[in-house]
């Protein structure tokens, strides 16, 4: 085997792995276990629905105070809240709020799709394979993936977020 | 039975891959997403802080970060949805567009507050 493991397996010209493991070294197939697959995405969900949380909180603290008191200097009176229009606090909660509770929902999401992707017969489970068995890469886990309305849902966050934060910056720089 | 999961033009096509590479697929769309996000909270705190900047250069590299940061959800989208259909369709993995652009902007970034900081 190649050292970047291209090669296909059993292409590995010197015989058996030097280290008389699992010929993709220190990928071993426990390292693919389905349910850590799915651990790794719901984590990777975690920390994006963290990042909106914390993006909104930005908008609040920083960008909405400074936006006030442009508007408010510009309408020449109080918007009534000091330095924070009602609409960019109500967005910037919101927006909070809707990241922490995306992440309760992909928590569940996974825990529900946990016990299905190592249903028997999806593929080996954890631990080491023995020899004879089939290599994870050569073991078609056939699961019915959710649709993507929950990416595009991020997706569009993430670019209000842009938006605004263009908005700020421009006013920062030209206002 | 047709398949009604969004967006259709992605899972109309080809066949159920294996789930392992589509929970691959979704983290590299969460990376991207990552990125934008980070990308958009350097613009601000550029903007924000009173930085020891020449502020025309400062503000230009705040917009270059906000405005690459604009850019990265849309490729993490159409990234997502090319690869996606790649799969389903045992194809070749198209590459990133937004990659090396986006590599190229940090630079200039970098090359801003650099300028910024000998200028002010």
């Amino acid at each position: 085997m190649s050292e970047h493991g291209a090669e296909p397996h059993g292409a590995d010209p010197r015989g058996a792995d030097p280290r008389g493991a699992h010929p993709l070294g220190a990928a071993s197939p426990s390292a693919f276990d389905l349910g850590l697959q799915s651990e790794r995405t719901a984590l990777a969900w975690q920390r994006a629905a963290l990042s909106v949380t914390v993006g909104s909180l930005v908008i609040l603290r920083v960008a909405a105070t400074s936006l006030a008191t442009s508007l408010e200097a510009a309408l020449g009176g109080s918007l009534g809240l000091p330095g924070l229009p009602l609409p960019f606090a109500v967005g910037g909660l919101a927006v909070g709020v809707l990241g922490l509770v995306a992440a309760a929902l992909i928590a569940l999401r996974s825990r529900g799709r946990h016990p299905r992707l190592l249903r028997p017969g999806r593929g080996p489970g954890p631990g080491p394979v023995p020899a004879h068995e089939p290599q994870m890469s050569q073991v078609q886990v056939q699961l019915q993936m959710p649709g993507a309305a929950l990416l595009a849902l991020l997706c569009s966050v993430a670019l209000v977020f842009g938006a605004a934060a263009l908005v700020f910056v421009l006013s920062t720089g030209f206002g | 039975m047709a398949d009604s999961r969004f967006p259709q033009r992605v899972f109309g096509v080809g066949t159920e891959p294996d789930a392992r590479f589509t929970l691959a697929n979704e983290r590299t769309f969460l990376a991207w997403i990552r990125t934008s996000l980070a990308l958009i909270a350097g613009g601000v705190a550029l903007a924000a802080l009173d930085l020891p900047l020449q502020p025309g250069l400062k503000l230009a590299a705040a917009l270059v970060l906000v405005v690459s940061g604009i850019l990265s959800p849309l490729q993490a989208w159409f990234g997502w949805a090319r690869v996606e259909q790649a799969i389903r369709r045992s194809e070749p993995l198209p590459g990133s567009r937004l990659a090396a652009p986006l590599a190229g902007a940090v630079a200039v970034v970098g090359i801003l507050l650099l300028l910024g900081f000998a200028l002010r």
